[in-house]
């Protein structure tokens, strides 16, 4: 009992919402292109990248917002040259994924080196952090007031977003346009829907949500950038693309269980729990979760793996 | 000591001494090259002031490779360094691991010194710090003052940990720090936890926060970039965090207790006097670096220094000469 007491707690819920954040908000991002028939390998680039660009816009302007628009900036120009190649020149996914990866990571480090003399992390004091809401009237120390307040502004727009999203892709034109290009190329074809432009369109819009996501990495979560600070979310939010078919709140829940599996296996480590299995726990749970979500969709499901395997040729 | 600091004075006119000794340039001039893609931060910093020292008043014939980010010819480096007649060349960085085991068991009698790690190969030299020594100053420090309940330090009769990857030399740093808080503060606990990664600062903040929650008033942290979130997470939580290799006391002001420095420049200086002077030839093997040559040492930062009580200060000097005499000996068990 002790043990659960130490582990369920307030601060609990604040870290759930704190480690799911930049996985929704990328995974949010994907769903789009996933939608659109794209299978978007390069979310993890994409956010490493806007992470970069954000503290480097917050360092030379001082206003933590000119950091998110130079990080949304820059994950949207790796969107457009991502989908340019695999929507007009047609490269497989997989193959052009892989480079716009791999890439980021030694292209940051170039560009640290380039415009701060150092390689590693840039944690200069000067880097300008999102600041925390306090939610009127419930802020405070009682348990709703930590529960719900304080936070950067991401973590709010991360949740509205899951909304927004939906709302986008179920109940405008655009989103029935991305939706049927993605399900139904000739179809959409045939009704005069140009898909290319939509599949376009798809991946710029991912590149927005990949951007916030980078951005809250380096500015909201801590606010500096290191080598490589994604750490695997981006590929953690392909796989939940995978399982949820990209269903906005499908993406949510895999995304939140992720967060949550997390938050109580670091607290897990605290009661001396070995850290090699309990690392594991959260990829296990969700993806656990996820596939038996999906299980009557389990056939769509195999093939976009099969495609994803078999889409990389020069392998990783 | 007095010596080494007498010279750093002399570190302004190393210029000029460098062009002297570069005038007077004998045949049998020792010459030094150092290979390494970190020269302008944090440990290659001090890796650089310590060549530069031993340049200035050793008159050594320095020369240094900076590979960038060049990772295809790392061995084509190495390979020209092989051949470039040099007596000692230094070597820092785990990318480099590969082209150097290559090129110095194609050259084994030339003398690579590995900073910072030991590899496999027989025919390399390497400086090891003894990380576990300062880890236990560390220990000591962080752990009398939680027992003792120093404001604002202390949060509890409890310390916590975190650690990079649950890997052998991360292991030593906790082994080190568990040793100086059981030897000298009994009634407290560390409790350890690992990111599985070093590259993740968020998730070093995320693990900072889940201890600072507990109650817990200190965190040491040995995670490289990883760590550094638990130092912005000691800023945010007001608890204090122990920084690791570098002089981290700028990264948080406030909120640092000390950082566990590893001296590149002293290491890397002592190994190259003991060369010059014929006193300790460079010959293939470990060459160890503790608190007692000065190459491992606790600093505690300046800011916060006036709060800590005397009586603490004095007893962890105490517990550094026990560990130069070789009165405590820290060991590692496994």
């Amino acid at each position: 009992m002790e043990i659960l007491s130490t582990i369920f707690t307030v601060s609990l819920v604040a870290a759930t919402l704190r480690t799911t954040t930049p996985i929704l908000l990328v995974a949010l991002g994907g769903s789009f292109t996933t939608k659109a028939g794209i299978f978007n390998i390069g979310l993890e680039g994409q956010m490493l990248v806007a992470a970069f660009f954000a503290v480097l816009g917050s360092l030379w302007s001082g206003s933590a917002w000119v950091g998110l628009l130079c990080g949304i900036g820059a994950a949207v120009t790796m969107a457009m040259i991502f989908s340019l190649l695999v929507v007009t020149l047609r490269a497989t996914e997989g193959g052009r994924g892989r480079p716009p990866n791999s890439r980021p990571g030694g292209r940051t480090i170039a560009l640290t080196t380039a415009s701060f003399g150092v390689r590693g992390s840039i944690g200069n004091p000067g880097i300008v952090g999102l600041p925390r809401l306090q939610v009127p009237f419930i802020h405070g120390t009682r348990p709703w007031g930590q529960m719900l307040s304080g936070y950067t502004p991401l973590i709010y727009a991360a949740i509205v977003l899951v909304f927004v999203v939906w709302a986008i892709q179920y109940r405008t034109r655009l989103g029935l346009y991305i939706r049927v290009t993605g399900e139904k190329p000739e179809a959409a074809e045939s009704l005069g829907i140009r898909t290319t432009r939509m599949q376009h369109i798809a991946s710029v819009l991912c590149g927005v949500f990949a951007g916030l996501a980078g951005s809250h990495l380096s500015l909201g979560y801590i606010t500096m950038f290191a080598e490589n600070m994604s750490a695997g979310r981006g590929f953690m939010a392909v796989a939940v693309l995978i399982f949820s078919n990209g269903d906005p709140f499908k993406v949510f829940f895999g995304c939140l269980l992720f967060g949550f599996a997390d938050a109580v296996a670091l607290r897990l480590q605290t009661v001396g729990m070995s850290s090699y299995l309990v690392l594991m726990v959260p990829y296990l749970v969700s993806l656990l979760a996820l596939f038996a979500l999906s299980w009557r969709q389990r056939d769509k499901v195999y093939r976009t793996m099969r495609r994803t395997l078999t889409a990389s040729p020069r392998g990783t | 000591m007095t010596a080494r600091k007498l010279l750093s004075g002399l570190i302004a006119t190393a210029g000029t001494l460098a062009l002297s000794t570069g005038l007077v340039a004998a045949e049998d001039e020792v010459r030094v090259a150092a290979i390494s893609g970190y020269f302008s931060q944090g440990f290659g910093i001090s890796i650089m002031q310590g060549l530069e020292q031993a340049q200035a008043d050793l008159g050594i014939d320095l020369t240094i490779v900076d590979t960038g980010n060049r990772a295809l010819d790392y061995e084509e480096q190495f390979n020209n360094l092989a051949q470039g007649s040099y007596d000692l060349i230094f070597v820092m960085g785990w990318e480099l691991v590969d082209a150097l085991s290559k090129t110095a068991e194609a050259n084994p009698d030339t003398r690579f010194i590995f900073i910072d790690g030991v590899l496999e190969g027989d025919t390399m030299t390497y400086i090891d710090f003894l990380e576990e020594e300062g880890s236990y100053m560390v220990g000591a420090l962080a752990g009398l003052l939680a027992q003792e309940g120093v404001a604002p330090f202390a949060n509890g009769p409890e310390l916590g940990f975190v650690g990079g990857r649950d890997i052998p030399v991360i292991r030593n740093f906790l082994m080190g720090m568990q040793q100086g808080v059981a030897d000298n503060a009994p009634d407290v606990r560390v409790v350890d936890v690992f990111a599985g990664t070093f590259d993740d600062p968020a998730k070093g903040s995320e693990l900072a926060m889940a201890l600072f929650g507990q109650g817990i008033g200190t965190i040491y942290q040995a995670a490289g970039p990883t760590g550094e979130g638990v130092l912005q997470a000691a800023a945010a939580a007001g608890a204090f965090a122990v920084g690791v290799d570098i002089d981290q006391c700028p990264s948080a002001p406030g909120a640092m207790l000390g950082s566990m420095l590893k001296r590149a420049d002293i290491a890397v200086y002592d190994v190259i006097e003991g060369h010059v002077t014929g006193t300790a030839p460079v010959v293939p093997g470990t060459v160890q670096v503790g608190v007692a040559s000065g190459g491992v040492e606790l600093k505690i930062c300046e800011d916060i220094l006036d709060q800590i009580p005397q009586d603490i200060l004095d007893q962890v000097e105490a517990i550094r000469e026990g560990i130069v005499s070789g009165e405590i000996a820290v060991a590692l068990n496994d």
